[in-house]
């Protein structure tokens, strides 16, 4: 069972393991300037491994032989823990930025969207909102003539989406059209452009940024 | 800075993950990580671990590590040579080539031989690949038209270290003369000619194939 | 430009010269030394961009391109475009833009995209090798979106270099500290703060290595989280 989802490193061919998996979902969300569907099967399947290896270890504690390899996994998880923090830290930072169009984003897609935030975070992000809100009225909007209270609907954070990103595709995609250019996505290169134009490329799945 | 870029503390902990070979000197059963099976551990056999695993057993004088082939000094000494030969691109190594070989320099200096001048090559060929970055970089601004917009730059074998060292300025500033170039779309009205097409991607840094 | 961002607002301060078409009541007061309490039509006074963009729109005043964008300056901008001080235009560039689509100076962006352009190239150059010099002056000459890539440019291989010689903190000791008000504060130090060179990373502490710690001080430790 454990098998399948662990690659073989006498092969050429690698299958992506879970690391690889988390570790992208970490890195993508890190350079795309709007953010990412949650990869919630991703963070539920490391937590499982974590929580097993902590039984596991935890177990281990009364046994001196087994100690040191308790130790070894202990590593791992604190590992895997660090990159899982980063994971959701880069994805708070941008709610906290973003949280106005993000809602909205959600509010006003489709069945894409609505995978955007985990459970906790559309809480979080809807409470930030709320207390965001109150803040302005408190502070600024309610002692300012009626005309002026409403805020502007340019005054939302949006991610710059036509920021400069480094990016590798997973396999040789082809032709693309980039604004005017056409560019042959090879899997052996890197590529310093627009995201814009590949946004969709990396949501699907078919271009990681680095 | 942080918002553009990883801390090179943290491109070096995704290099840890790269696989090493290493020679234990005691018995363990295999361990079963999230990136594959490694073991069984014997005495003397070598195995492939991720590079973490290796340093902290060397740390703790379990095992030597096997530095891996490139960073012997033949081969690095040729990978410098062909660095100099070729001016616009970079000669192939392992994409977290710097974070490994600063790893091992530092953690299993006993384990490397001729260490000394392996630390030398490194030193140049990182100073050679800089040096070449700027200038193509360079040069892909200086051929734009005066009206064109920044164009895809392809790179081949450019290292995640190296990258994340250039990203915040190039991106602040690529960002930037976008920004020059296309400030009339917030207001609608997009009246600006794109530029003549160029159909063909400035191919800098990929070798002729 | 962007609501939320300070920068975008003091830009749009730069002053342009106006002239009225018109009679302007209760406005006497924006001329200098003036003690009528209206404008007579045919009056010229400077007002930053943010209001004459609005009066020239619905065709109250005439504007004039101000001097910093005309011909003198921009011919030297032209030529040799990186022996220009910008110590007092820190908001050229930026401001240069809007004024392009306003006066539709095509012309103008175009100069200022070479401009930066070449300055770009000769900044991202001297980020990278000017290390242990006083930056404040070199700063002092660049727009405030140079800096911006000056100092990223600048604390990147200041970064890199730490780490090369083994003096950057660890990975396994942030852990602790990603919270996330840290990060924030850091993302908005990174603006025009002249020697700022990150001197605050911990590079002491207990070097305690993770494999040392045993299982039970680290179940703790989870327990606290």
């Amino acid at each position: 069972m454990m098998n399948d989802e662990y690659g073989n490193s006498n092969n050429n061919y690698k299958e992506l393991t879970l690391l690889d998996k988390l570790k992208r979902a970490w890195i993508n969300e890190k350079y795309a300037p709007n953010l990412l569907i949650y990869e919630e099967d991703i963070i539920r399947d490391v937590m499982e491994k974590i929580e097993e290896k902590e039984s596991l270890c935890a177990s281990a504690i009364s046994n001196i032989n087994l100690q040191f390899t308790a130790n070894i996994y202990e590593m791992e998880i604190e590992r895997l823990k660090y990159i899982i923090k980063c994971y959701l830290v880069e994805r708070i930072k941008k709610i906290d930025k973003y949280y106005t169009s993000i809602l909205l984003q959600i509010e006003n897609g489709d069945e894409y969207d609505d995978k955007l935030l985990s459970e906790f975070e559309i809480n979080y992000c809807q409470k930030y909102k709320a207390l965001m809100d109150g803040y302005f009225k408190n502070t600024l909007l309610n002692s300012i003539p009626k005309d002026f209270q409403k805020m502007d609907s340019n005054a939302i954070n949006k991610p710059f989406l036509n920021t400069f990103v480094f990016c590798k595709p997973r396999e040789d995609l082809g032709d693309f059209l980039v604004d005017d250019e056409t560019i042959d996505f090879k899997k052996s290169s890197i590529y310093f452009l627009r995201y814009l134009p590949i946004k969709s490329l990396v949501e699907g799945g078919k271009m990681d940024l680095i | 800075m942080e918002d553009i870029a990883l801390s090179p503390s943290q491109i070096e902990f995704i290099a840890e993950d790269t696989t090493i070979t290493v020679i234990p000197n005691f018995k363990m059963e295999s361990l079963i990580f999230l990136s594959g099976e490694y073991g069984p551990f014997v005495p003397s056999f070598p195995i492939d671990i991720p590079l973490w695993l290796a340093i902290s057993l060397k740390k703790k004088k379990k095992c030597t590590i096997t530095p891996p082939d490139w960073m012997t000094y033949n081969k690095l000494q040729s990978r410098y040579q062909e660095e100099n030969k070729i001016n616009d691109g970079f000669v192939e190594l392992p994409e977290n080539f710097i974070e490994i070989s600063i790893l091992l320099l530092t953690n299993c200096p006993d384990d490397i031989k001729d260490i000394n001048n392996i630390q030398r090559l490194i030193e140049n060929i990182l100073y050679r690949r800089e040096s070449k970055l700027k200038q193509s970089f360079s040069n892909h601004l200086k051929s734009l038209a005066d009206d064109e917009s920044l164009t895809t730059m392809e790179f081949k074998n450019f290292s995640m270290m190296e990258i994340n060292k250039v990203r915040p300025p190039f991106v602040s500033g690529a960002n930037k003369l976008y920004k020059i170039q296309n400030s009339d779309s917030g207001n609608n009205n997009n009246s600006q000619s794109q530029s003549a097409s160029n159909t063909s991607s400035r191919s800098l840094f990929s070798k002729k194939q | 430009m962007s609501y939320f961002d300070i920068n975008d607002i003091l830009a749009e301060e730069q002053k342009i010269t106006c002239n009225f078409f018109y009679d302007a009541y209760n406005l006497g007061q924006l001329e200098e030394g003036s003690r009528d309490s209206d404008m007579k039509k045919g009056s010229s006074i400077d007002l930053p961009y943010w209001m004459a963009l609005p009066l020239a729109k619905s065709n109250f005043v005439s504007v004039i391109m101000p001097l910093s964008y005309q011909d003198e300056y921009k011919n030297k901008l032209n030529t040799e475009p990186n022996l220009i001080s910008m110590r007092n235009f820190p908001y050229y560039d930026k401001i240069g833009v809007q004024l392009s689509d306003f006066f539709g100076d095509r012309k103008l962006k175009l100069l200022l995209f070479k401009a930066f352009r070449d300055r770009f190239l000769d900044i991202y150059k001297k980020s990278v090798n000017l290390k242990e010099t006083d930056i404040s002056k070199i700063l002092g000459n660049m727009t405030y979106q140079e800096r911006e890539v000056f100092t990223y440019g600048y604390k990147s291989s200041l970064e890199y270099d730490k780490w090369r010689s083994r003096k950057g903190e660890k990975v396994e000791k942030n852990t602790n500290n990603l919270s996330i008000s840290s990060s924030l504060s850091s993302s908005s130090s990174n603006n025009n703060n002249n020697n700022n060179n990150n001197s605050n990373q911990n590079s002491s502490g207990s070097n305690k290595s993770s494999q040392s710690t045993t299982v039970k001080k680290r179940k703790r430790m989870f327990d606290d989280e």
